[in-house]
């Protein structure tokens, strides 16, 4: 199920949150009557959930299943002893495991088709459909196996909290990766209140917004030039830079905008997410890039892989390794495809570079003290950065190499270009040209300014009341949208 | 303290807000469900239910779980609802209006222009593509089609008939002024114009009639629009004029045809009458008001038949086959003019037209529409965007017709004097009253089974086809090289295996080594 439907809109989401409001309501006559006062609600939440995940999946929600209840054995087994052996025993067990479950759906047929490549080898290719979400759950369960290992985390005091935890249909198949740490006492308590339910509703109407009116209305030129490109012919420069600029801000909104409806759809329950973008497109740095974009998959892998490989503490070179592994592996993590693997190497050795090029700096400013960046120095960071993610992107979008060679030489205008990509420019209409400007305008952290800018000298009851208005607007904007997706006339084509 | 107050007071209302904004929120969420469950359970007419005649659909079944698999289910339900939910129908007129009225944006392959007029784009129609230059056809595409042409024009002769083919125009070719600046300003060489450049010089260009010029005159030089402002075929005017061209192509073969008015303005005809009509545009779906102005004529028959004769006169006038699209329905009214009964468009000296609407002329379908009675004309139709998809009809023997016809022609004596590497030899062979060895002498009354014409010299065969029972059947073998026959006796000769006919002429043609 997808949150811009108007299935979930209006009947999911209104069935999820009545139960969860009831259910909230009754908390403290739970806890009068002994029992923990939001495990009823924890369990609905459940409940919503693998409904939510068996309507997009079918039965593939015994496998969910299997992961949340092998991860919380696991977890619960691992604290029965308290020798350091043990417990490293059954992470050991735990991470294989989990490891070996995303593998086999992910990766399986990637790399038999991978070792087929080698002459004279010949292994099945397994035909295996992969489960939605499993690497945000998959992520998010090893998460907790390795936090109740170091530590972290005490272990969920039951199960039905830590398949809540596992399964929230909010970030279930499109993140954030949520950390057990972040909700484990909300999910003992939490408050519902008219300012957590209106702040989430605001959340999730932008959210909403950003998806439906940004980023599914660039979508169309962005797939329309990719799908040239597929056939393999290049594209006119304009078109193809166009089509690059789309794809840049539907990606961004896309993912974002499910991130924002996701901690908007938290909220309302009570539970409080971590952002997961901040204005990733305004950075002057491609290391500031990754602390604004996805971060709880990128903090995820720092605390889980890059700080265990030895993160920076072991010298140039292999800080150098490490970041480039770590996002080889974060580019893998995202889809079972070479040009993935090349994206997340393309990152990881620019990474790696600025790291180098930052301590060379270092030393050199020895003594000096610490200075802004110059307002030059930062055009050019942000250009450079910008250059970066948007060729970045370009690998991330083509299916292959030879896909990507063409796109940017299109952008380059080098390309041979085929005139049938000529009719593109019938997506580039005013609707697709609105929403580009849009993007391109809310990428940048003028929202927030303009509200801290206000904040100091408007009356925040009228502050509150614009922000409401404009997130009813858009709301009302993107249901209309969504409502529209359900417009399919049949068209009279043969007469 | 005045200022905390203030402070207070400012945070008391905020928090208003919020609570007014937190319940209209879930007013508003809880709002559709509700209103879908009383419409269900009471009938309440709180919202417009589907509009089935503007959709042009029926609404989405339940689904039926049985037959799906889990993973389905979701997917299915969603269909169903999405035909449901409450106030969809309103919902969808707003995003229809402002997308494509205010945004000036497609909606549904739909392109809007200037002044209410509605383009396509996409899919089989995708004429605002072809108007940008989208389609850029390949030499041998283009080869192909006029090889085609020219096939179908050599197998009509072969028969004794005239072959026409009318390439219609599409509105975005036609009524430019009306599409948005934005895209007329990149305007790039269609598929019309590709062929029409590549049939330069060919023996089939006076059979290819492309219909551009005239509708495009009659836009420039009177300012009349031709096309539907919310539809995609042509109006009355335009029709008119199309019918005018036919005739006037006709008649550069037939000069006795008289059309029934030659230079009369449409909207001058007497027996027109205003009426509704062309709205086929899926973006104004329950907005009664967003038609076209139809001029209606008295018409005699069904206006979509799909085998029919429309008219058969008796008299010795032409006999027409024709195959068409919803752009020719004129084909198929007849009007009631001072002359009398006048059978639109085919004026005095046609007396008998078989139109078949949406079939295209493949030969296995004019072998057996041409069983009993050749036609004096074979007329196909199809609109200028079908040149951009797959050729339907290109076949062995219209690629042999068509060599045969770029050949030069030789008798008997000079094709069996042809020595290898001074050319390749194609034949017509033309036979009168093809019988089968069971007795069939159409292919009218059952299937009879091919019969294979056999073209050879002595005990070498050059090539063999299937013919069928009928009056009059052609045949085309070749390009053969010489190298197959030089050693061989005997004369060239054709014959029937399975069948027989009452006689046979040979025709022979000799095309230069490829």
């Amino acid at each position: 199920m997808v949150f811009s439907t108007p299935f979930f809109l209006t009947v999911f989401l209104p069935a999820a949150l009545a139960g969860v409001w009831i259910l909230g309501i009754l908390a403290p006559r739970f806890g009068a009557a002994g029992l923990r006062p939001w495990l009823p609600a924890n369990a609905f939440i459940l409940l919503c959930s693998l409904w939510f995940y068996f309507w997009g999946e079918g039965w593939g929600v015994l496998w969910l299943l299997l992961s949340v209840t092998g991860n919380a054995a696991v977890s619960h087994v691992m604290m029965l002893r308290p020798g350091r052996a043990w417990r490293k025993g059954w992470l050991s067990a735990a991470v294989a495991g989990n490891l070996a479950f995303l593998g086999w759906f992910k990766y399986a047929a990637f790399t038999a088709g991978c070792v087929n490549m080698i002459p004279g080898v010949s292994v099945p290719v397994p035909e295996v459909a992969l489960p939605l979400g499993i690497s945000f759950y998959t992520f998010q369960a090893m998460s907790y196996v390795v936090d109740v290992y170091r530590g972290e985390v005490p272990p969920a005091r039951n199960f039905i909290d830590f398949a809540c935890y596992v399964t929230m249909f909010p970030q279930l198949v499109a993140g954030p990766i949520v950390r057990y740490a972040d909700v484990a006492s909300m999910l003992e308590r939490r408050h519902v209140g008219a300012a957590g339910v209106a702040s989430g509703f605001r959340r999730f109407l932008y959210g909403l917004a950003k998806k439906v009116l940004i980023a599914n209305t660039v979508a169309s030129m962005a797939d329309g030039v990719w799908e040239v490109i597929g056939q393999g012919h290049g594209v006119y420069q304009d078109l193809a830079a166009l089509g690059l600029l789309c794809y840049t801000l539907q990606i961004y909104y896309d993912f974002s905008g499910y991130s924002d409806m996701a901690i908007g759809l938290g909220r309302m329950m009570g539970f409080e997410f971590r952002e997961n973008f901040l204005h990733p497109y305004c950075s002057s740095s491609v290391r500031e890039f990754w602390r604004r974009w996805h971060i709880s998959l990128s903090t995820w892998f720092r605390d889980y892989l890059y700080i265990p490989l030895g993160g920076s503490r072991k010298g140039t070179v292999r800080t150098a390794l490490n970041c480039v592994t770590v996002f080889a592996l974060c580019g893998l993590w995202h889809g079972a495809s070479v040009m993935f693997v090349v994206w997340g190497l393309w990152h990881g050795l620019f990474l790696a570079a600025e790291r180098f090029a930052a301590r060379l700096k270092r030393g050199a400013d020895a003594g000096r003290g610490r200075r802004a960046a110059s307002l030059p120095a930062r055009i050019a960071g942000h250009v450079y950065t910008a250059a970066v993610f948007s060729v970045g992107w370009v690998l991330f979008r083509s299916e292959t190499m030879s896909g990507a060679m063409l796109m940017l030489k299109s952008i380059a205008g080098t390309a041979e270009v085929s005139r049938e990509s000529r009719a593109l420019w019938l997506d580039c209409t005013p609707a697709v040209i609105a929403a580009m400007c849009a993007g391109v305008f809310f990428a940048y952290p003028v929202v927030p300014l303009v509200r801290r800018f206000l904040l100091r000298r408007v009356n925040s009851a009228a502050l509150v009341f614009c922000d409401n208005a404009a997130a009813l607007f858009l709301g009302f904007m993107a249901a209309v949208f969504t409502a529209g997706g359900a417009y399919n006339p049949f068209l009279y084509f043969r007469f | 303290m005045p200022g905390e107050n203030r402070v207070c007071d400012r945070r008391r209302a905020a928090r208003c807000v919020n609570a007014a904004f937190a319940a209209l929120c879930v007013f508003i969420v809880f709002a559709p469900p509700a209103a879908f469950v009383s419409h269900k359970l009471t009938g309440w007419p709180g919202y417009r239910k589907f509009d089935k005649r503007a959709e042009r659909r029926h609404m989405n079944m339940p689904p039926d779980f049985g037959s799906l698999p889990a993973k389905k289910w979701g997917a299915a339900v969603e269909s169903w609802y999405n035909d449901r939910f409450a106030w969809r129908t309103e919902a969808v007129s707003f995003y229809r209006w402002f997308l494509f009225d205010i945004m000036k944006t497609h909606v549904a392959r739909e392109v809007p222009g200037l002044d209410g007029w509605v383009f396509r784009h996409g899919g089989d129609w995708a004429e605002l593509d072809d108007y940008l230059g989208g389609f850029e056809l390949t030499a041998q595409e283009k080869d192909n089609w006029v090889t085609l042409f020219e096939g179908r024009r050599q197998w009509a002769e072969a028969h004794g008939a005239v072959y026409l083919q009318l390439i219609t125009s599409v509105k975005a070719q036609i009524q430019t002024e009306q599409i948005l600046p934005t895209i007329r300003k990149r305007r790039g060489v269609g598929v019309g114009s590709q062929i029409r450049t590549a049939l330069e010089g060919s023996p089939a260009e006076r059979n290819v009639v492309f219909l551009h010029d005239a509708l495009r005159r009659e836009v420039e030089e009177n300012g009349r629009d031709v096309f539907f402002r919310v539809d995609h075929h042509p109006n009355a005017i335009g029709e008119f004029i199309l019918y005018n061209e036919l005739n006037e192509r006709i008649r550069e073969f037939f000069p006795e045809v008289k059309p029934i008015r030659m230079n009369g303005p449409a909207d001058e005809f007497p027996f027109c009458t205003e009426d509704q009509g062309g709205r086929l545009a899926v973006v104004y779906p329950g907005e009664e008001n967003v038609y076209d102005r139809i001029l209606k004529a008295s018409k005699a028959g069904d206006r979509y038949p799909y085998v029919s004769v429309v008219t058969d006169r008796p008299g010795e006038g032409l006999y027409v086959l024709m195959m068409h699209d919803s752009f020719m329905r004129f084909t198929l009214d007849s009007w009631e003019g001072e002359e009398g009964n006048v059978h639109f468009p085919f004026g005095a000296g046609v007396d008998r037209v078989a139109a078949f609407i949406f079939a295209r002329a493949t030969t296995g379908f004019m072998d057996f529409v041409m069983s009993d009675r050749i036609p004096d004309i074979i007329i196909e139709q199809f609109p200028e965007c079908r040149l951009n998809m797959n050729i339907i009809g290109f076949d062995g023997v219209m690629r042999s017709a068509a060599m045969f016809g770029r050949g030069i022609r030789t008798d008997a004596a000079g094709a069996a004097a042809l020595a290898p590497g001074g050319g390749r030899l194609c034949v017509r062979a033309v036979f009168d009253g093809v019988v089968s060895d069971s007795g069939e002498t159409s292919m009218a009354e059952k299937d009879p089974g091919p019969i294979a014409a056999v073209f050879r010299r002595g005990a070498a065969e050059l090539g063999r086809m299937n013919v069928y029972p009928g009056v009059k059947r052609a045949a085309f073998f070749g390009p053969v090289d010489p190298a197959a026959f030089v050693s061989a006796e005997g004369e060239f000769e054709v014959a029937l295996v399975g069948g027989s006919c009452s006689g046979v002429q040979l025709s022979f043609s000799v095309v230069p080594e490829p």
